[in-house]
């Protein structure tokens, strides 16, 4: 099957003399076509030292194993011995009658590291359906499998599909502790290990994802946390890697019991995967990556069009409110493309405020569903108060396990996270929620995510684009607050027009072609030219003139604003016209800013 | 299967290498002297009692004594431990002449080199090395078989000395030879050695880490003495050698590999793809662990700041830099222009505000923290705050210290931890116990605390900072727990005005809420205020529109982020020592701020007490820090002292010391800065008060002291005569100005009932020609006219005697541009 791509089928096939050049190979993308995606392949379907590969995030990294990569065999009665390859594998492959010889001089340890990769968390229905359809259907391979296995796959199937499927009714927050397993354990009682949801460890509890173990050879210190990974390699699923498994009463190291539990998972829970190939993903969207199969090449119409197309969309769902839509745009756009000095440059924290009454109920939701349609990946969050002081926000490691336990902020660059603050009730914010605002805010002000280490914590970059829906101004803070103008007439039409916004989508392939622009618009490229700078702090100079109080964050806004509503209109550098158009709109959310009923909070300000 | 096995193994053969060193080992202890004595002797001595077996070695002293010994125990550590043990106890057993041998144990100290977590890699198991990291996990300590003596079930022979290496260990065979047993052994408990084994879990620290990496950690395995010595959360230095552990499912007994094997039945289809499935199935996974000899406490970690009283030396330092950098730092310190250069590389985004940088920067170096006789502690520690409008680049400093400095912790004072900003005890979840839970200021001890918001911090908080700020400890006395813990910490605090700006009628006290008993353990004060001006606009606006379009590093810094961090560390170490002019010279202006305060009471924003004085020694000796110099110069309390009036300036005009002025001067050209301007500024915003009748200036007599008031309302009531003189003049259309002479006679006139003696007389005069000199030279306000353009008539008169008189006696006309409030 794989013949024709010449792609290795075991693990010995990357260690021939001499070594062929695999990364070269697979710098092809059209290889990565035939190779099954673990990731919407049933593992029954998978057998074990096959290739595949799997799309996700790194959410945790291991310490690092030794392990055997070349090692003597020897048979019991010493008469012959022959070296093995250790490397890709998780086993040491002995026959019936022969033993390892760990002394033997050619013997060589080699080193690698463990990632926990899990899929995506947040990604959209379009986006999986699409990568589903793009992994080769695996048939079932039948010839030299034992029934039995066979049986008690199927078995572990069910497992598995458990798990991958986006089951919105378990939703609710899960308490990721493991505090009352870990009881039972140390009372020595015959002890079903951990939790499942604790082993696989989503970041989004209520949409689980999909947990691998990749183990990589190389480059270890390239990989970063939170970054998105496309692996290929070797399938390991093998039952003796399950931890759970082991004789608890034989073990005399009782206090590492759940450590071990945790770093060795059942296979089939967590399968492992010996990588030799990578792909460092620039996005999610799986209709701009060139190793997915592209059912259909269209071309891209001018972006001048879509955006006029996309504009009147937003506008739709915005109660015609058109400099909403700008703002909603360029928040769909936008990305942190420069960090320097603590400063993260390119957020676009929009809070759309002032929320007509009428339709407070199902309006956000439903806007929601029309940027899930438009976004490969995003996460939609009621800020109830339940909410708020019951779930994990930021990771927190776990001594006891040596795990980064996840939290539903831990998510990949550009998965839009939408607060809805709607949902919001009186009553009182706990400890955790107290905390989770904090998250929220470290993580809007900084785009960085502090995770908890116990004695100290560590900052990771983010970039987490964060759209807040309110009836008055946030609570949270945000760059750009817009007041929704909403005409009367439109919030009186808006279940329709959401209706209408719907089948605007349908109609000429709009879908697509909205999906692809905004990530292509999200990863291209704008300069200011010299000429442009010195305009700007001419207007910079004489803005400080008019108001005393504007300052350096206003040109921030001013800047990232130009530059995504260039963006947005196709352009690659800066124009006084969209500087102007930019100040324009500033100038007009101020206005309406400013006769927003105030808070005697914002008074106080 | 590892190194454990392959040691065993090489035991039985006789090992040269291991013999070899064992004697020469075993003569190191009997030979080795310090100080005309035999070192080891008396520490051998102690092993004597029971429950001690270990006995402490300074690697150092090895690397004296025998350099080949030494490298012999770095490269082969793993394989010359058993020997080197071996010839401890035979040196124990000789010196104390004990009757029935016991098992010693060495433990060596002092190991050159200091390897990080992330450091650690095949490369080095089975070498000596030290390892440095924070205690994650501690678990129980647990007896460890170390050598198990088994009674055979079927034919009841002994077998001895079965060696156990991280595992259990039956024997392989019975000895007996006609008994075949394989499988069926009892441990015998009562005849089998067992030792004390902890196994705890160390990590990388924050500061070693690489961004976006999760910390690595590597496990510990602590035996006998060393078991408890260490708590979670602290960081430690552990010397010992890296082992390889065989991971989970080796390390289960045999049992368990059965059960495993019967899910697998041999031939059940396991010659499929895999073909490994047979009886062995094994994992060829393996743990690195750490196998340590000896604990210390980390101190004086390279990079990050030590404790205040270690006994680091520079000398220490040097020892841990390669020579790369030891250049770089000696380099630095020849720097003339280093204390610019420092601040611009450190804060290379924030413009302006070099004042601010400066009180940071010698902040870093800090003091140097003493004890009295009576056992008080002065604290050395420098506490800064900035106090000014939004958006005025206050946070911009925070943040950026506590990225930079190693062990730095950003906090808001709003911090909502139950532990807040100081420490409060909770009961602990698990045990129920009360446990103190850290605040900011503990986590921070011996580091920059930052507290972002000072000014809303909580109550409670705002009572236990005094004694944190001042003590550096904190005392907690509640639901049972009491407790002083330490805080030696400095902190860099930044406060909001209380009506979100800076109110320049209203004092500093008005302006923020804080009490004037925090206020005064600041021992600097920053004001930022947000000032309309196209210059430094224009410089904004270039800056962030250069971040937008990704230019790197637009200014050019002198020196990179680790070289000064570097640097500072290695200054830190220095202790200067005050000198006796410097000394003298601290009095003096400590004199001057005193005068000046008890001069003008009810004024100031708060009193000056021997704080004052402190925060000028202190800023002194970081100024001596900073040029490395082991005494505190003139030079560095002169800069010291400016700081320190530069910081209360722009609220508590600080008095004029006329006579000082050409010493300011030198002191401006130094130092880049221009006194003038912050003068003026301050003359010129600054002041609202109402005028006083000018009547009233205070003069020290021979000092030419002058508080800034009446130095203003003096200088004010010149300058205005000297206007009306001037248009008068014009209007005349007579002689266009007024002579310096004219105006001190015009001023003599004006005070003249006033005067009573003729030394009055004098001393007045003299203040009045110093404030011309300093009006005309220093503030510029007023221009002397030495050109004769004006007055053509007068150069053609000839005699030098005229000429003299002429630049003695200049015309002098008040700036144009000068405005009068």
């Amino acid at each position: 099957m794989h013949s024709e791509f010449n792609l290795p089928k075991i693990p010995d096939d990357l260690l021939v003399d001499p070594v062929p050049n695999w990364k070269e190979l697979l710098k092809d993308s059209s290889k990565w076509h035939s190779i099954p995606i673990l990731n919407y392949t049933p593992l029954h379907k998978l057998k074990d030292q096959t290739l595949v590969r799997f799309r996700g995030m790194i959410q945790d990294m291991m310490d690092p194993e030794i392990y055997l990569e070349r090692y003597e065999v020897k048979s019991s009665d010493a008469s012959s011995k022959r070296l093995q390859q250790g490397k890709y594998r998780d086993c040491l492959r002995v026959k019936q009658g022969e033993e390892i010889d760990y002394q033997a001089e050619a013997n060589v340890h080699g080193e690698r590291r463990t990632l926990f990769v899990v899929s995506i968390p947040g990604l959209n229905d379009w986006t999986k359906q699409h990568e589903k359809e793009c992994s080769p259907i695996q048939e079932l391979a039948t010839e030299s499998q034992n029934v039995n296995q066979a049986k008690k796959r199927a078995a572990t199937e069910q497992n598995d599909q458990e798990h991958m499927d986006v089951d919105e009714t378990e939703a609710g927050p899960l308490k990721k502790q493991c505090v009352e397993e870990l009881q039972t354990v140390a009372k020595g009682a015959a002890s079903t290990g951990l939790a499942k949801d604790y082993l696989l460890n989503s970041p989004l509890p209520s949409r689980p994802s999909m947990a691998c173990m990749v183990k990589v050879y190389e480059d270890f210190d390239s990989y970063q946390l939170n970054t998105l990974v496309d692996f290929v390699g070797f399938l390991s699923v093998d039952p003796a890697l399950d931890a759970s498994s082991l004789d608890m009463e034989a073990l005399n190291d009782m206090e590492s019991l759940s450590e071990l539990q945790a770093a060795n998972p059942s296979p089939f829970l967590i399968p492992r995967l010996h990588a030799f190939g990578v792909q460092r993903l620039p996005h999610a969207n799986p209709l701009l990556d060139q190793s997915l199969l592209q059912s259909n090449e269209e071309a891209i119409a001018s972006p001048d069009v879509i955006h006029k197309d996309l504009r009147i969309l937003l506008k739709l769902c915005l109660f015609d409110d058109d400099l909403a839509a700008e703002y909603m745009l360029c928040h769909l756009i936008s990305t942190v493309y420069s960090r320097s000095e603590m400063q993260s440059i390119g957020k676009f924290t929009l809070n759309i405020c002032n929320l007509p009454k009428e339709c407070l109920e199902h309006y956000t939701t439903k806007l929601y569903q029309i940027l899930e349609l438009l976004l490969p990946a995003s996460h939609y969050l009621a800020m109830s108060l339940d909410t708020m002081n019951t779930s994990a926000f930021a990771p927190k490691k776990d001594y006891e396990t040596n795990k980064l336990v996840s939290g539903l902020l831990q998510l990949a660059p550009h998965t839009h996270l939408v607060l809805d603050e709607t949902r919001l009730q009186q009553g009182k914010l706990e400890a955790n929620g107290v905390q989770a605002i904090q998250h929220l805010a470290h993580l809007i002000n900084n785009q960085q995510l502090k995770c908890d280490f116990h004695f100290y914590h560590i900052d990771y970059n983010a970039d987490i684009p964060v759209l807040i829906l309110s009836e008055g101004r946030s609570m949270l803070p945000n760059d750009f607050a817009v007041p929704l103008n909403a005409d009367s007439k439109a919030v009186e039409l808006v279940e329709e027009s959401l209706k209408a916004a719907h089948h605007y989508l349908s109609q000429n392939g709009r879908l697509q072609l909205f999906r692809k622009y905004l990530t292509l618009a999200r990863i291209s490229q704008f300069t200011v030219s010299e000429e442009h700078t010195e305009m700007i702090q001419q207007d910079f100079v004489d803005m400080r003139k008019a108001n005393v109080k504007s300052n350096a964050d206003d040109l921030h806004g001013l800047l990232v604003l130009s530059r995504l509503l260039g963006i947005a209109r196709g352009k690659d550098s800066l124009d006084k016209e969209t500087w102007q158009l930019a100040t324009e709109f500033e100038a007009k959310r101020r206005q309406r800013l400013q006769s927003l009923p105030k808070s005697a909070a914002q008074l106080r300000n | 299967m590892d190194v454990a096995d392959a040691q065993i193994g090489q035991l039985r053969v006789k090992d040269e290498v291991g013999i070899r060193t064992q004697k020469l080992f075993q003569d190191f202890l009997e030979e080795f002297k310090e100080e005309g004595e035999i070192k080891y002797q008396r520490p051998a001595a102690n092993l004597e009692s029971p429950d001690r077996c270990t006995l402490e070695v300074s690697f150092e002293d090895v690397e004296k004594y025998d350099q080949n010994l030494a490298t012999a125990i770095i490269e082969e550590y793993y394989h010359v431990y058993p020997f080197l043990c071996q010839s401890v106890s035979n040196y124990v057993k000789d010196r104390i002449g004990l009757k029935t041998s016991k098992d010693c144990y060495v433990a060596f100290t002092e190991v050159p080199t200091r390897h990080k977590v992330r450091d650690l890699t095949t490369s080095k198991i089975g070498t000596l090395i030290r390892i440095s990291g924070q205690v994650v996990r501690t678990h129980p300590v647990h007896p460890e078989l170390v050598s198990g003596t088994f009674m055979c079930l079927d034919c009841q022979t002994e077998i001895r000395n079965v060696e156990q290496q991280f595992k259990f260990t039956n024997p392989t065979i019975c000895r007996n030879p006609v008994c075949s047993n394989r499988r069926r052994f009892m441990l015998d408990v009562e005849k089998s050695l067992f030792l004390d084994f902890q196994k705890i879990r160390i990590q990388e620290t924050q500061a070693e880490l690489p961004r976006g990496c999760i910390p690595r950690a590597v496990e510990i395995i602590l035996r006998s003495e060393l078991v408890e010595t260490v708590q979670a959360g602290d960081r430690y230095d552990f010397t010992g050698t890296l082992i390889v552990v065989p991971d989970v499912s080796v390390l289960s007994t045999p049992g368990t590999k059965a059960e495993m094997g019967s899910r697998h039945k041999p031939g059940e289809g396991s010659e499929g793809v895999t073909g490994l499935k047979a009886l062995g199935v094994r994992e060829l996974n393996y743990r690195l662990a750490f196998l340590a000899c000896s604990v210390q406490a980390t101190t004086a970690r390279f990079g990050g700041t030590d404790l205040p009283m270690s006994e680091v030396t520079a000398e220490d330092m040097k020892k841990q830099m390669t020579d790369a950098e030891w250049h770089k730092i000696y380099e630095m310190s020849k720097d003339r222009h280093l204390y610019q250069n420092l601040i611009t590389s450190l804060f290379p985004s924030v413009y302006g505000n070099d004042e601010v940088k400066r009180g940071i920067l010698l902040q870093l170096f800090g003091g140097v923290a003493k004890t009295t006789t009576e056992k008080t502690s002065l604290r050395g520690d420098i506490n800064v705050c900035i106090v000014g409008d939004p958006s005025t680049a206050k946070s911009q400093f925070l943040k950026q210290v506590s990225d930079f400095s190693p062990r730095a912790i950003y906090t808001s004072g709003k911090a909502s931890s139950a532990a807040g900003l100081t420490a409060a005890v909770v009961r602990d979840e698990e045990s129920f116990d009360f446990v103190i839970e850290a605040g900011a200021l503990m986590l921070a001890d011996n580091g920059i605390c930052c507290i972002d918001e000072f000014d809303k911090m909580d109550q409670r908080d705002q009572v236990a900072i005094h004694e944190a700020m001042e003590q550096q400890t904190i005392s907690i006395a509640r639901a049972g727990v009491r407790a002083t813990l330490n805080a030696r910490t400095s902190i860099l605090a930044a406060a909001n005005p209380i009506n979100g700006r800076y109110d320049r009628s209203k004092s500093l006290q008005q302006n923020i809420q804080l009490s004037a008993p925090i206020m005064s353990r600041f021992d600097l004060f920053f004001i930022l205020v947000d000032e309309c001006n196209e210059v430094v606009d224009y410089a904004i606006a270039r800056k962030i529109v250069d971040l937008h379009s990704n230019i790197e590093e637009c200014v050019e810094r002198a020196y990179s982020r680790e070289e000064v961090l570097r640097y500072v560390t290695f200054a830190r170490q220095f202790k200067p020592i005050i000198g006796q002019e410097a000394g003298k010279m601290l009095v003096e202006n400590y004199g001057h701020l005193r005068q000046r305060d008890t001069g003008s009471s009810g004024r100031s924003t708060w009193r000056i007490t021997v704080r004052q004085l402190e925060s000028m020694i202190r800023l002194s000796e970081a100024m001596a820090k900073l040029e490395c110099s082991n005494r505190v110069l003139e030079k560095h309390v002169k800069e010291a002292f400016r700081l320190l009036n530069k910081s209360i300036i722009r609220v508590e005009q600080p008095d004029i010391h006329l006579d000082d002025d050409d010493e300011d001067v030198n002191v401006d050209e130094g130092i880049p800065e221009d006194i003038d301007m912050e003068n003026n500024g301050a003359a010129a915003n600054m002041i609202n008060e109402e005028m006083d009748t000018s009547g009233t200036a205070t003069i020290q007599k021979k000092k030419f002291t002058l508080s800034f008031e009446d130095y203003k309302n003096l200088s004010t009531m010149l300058v205005l005569h000297m206007r009306s003189e001037e248009s008068r003049c014009e209007v005349e259309g007579a002689d266009t100005g007024m002579k310096r002479s004219d105006v001190v006679t015009w001023y003599l006139e004006q005070v003249a009932d006033q005067i009573e003696s003729e030394d009055e007389l004098i001393s007045r005069k003299n203040l009045i020609e110093k404030l011309i000199d300093r009006l005309i030279y220093h503030d510029q306000v007023i221009i002397p006219l030495k050109t004769s353009n004006l007055k053509p008539h007068r150069s053609v008169r000839p005699g030098t005697q005229e000429e003299e008189d002429v630049d003695d006696d200049p015309l002098l006309v008040v700036h144009p541009n000068y405005i009068v409030e």
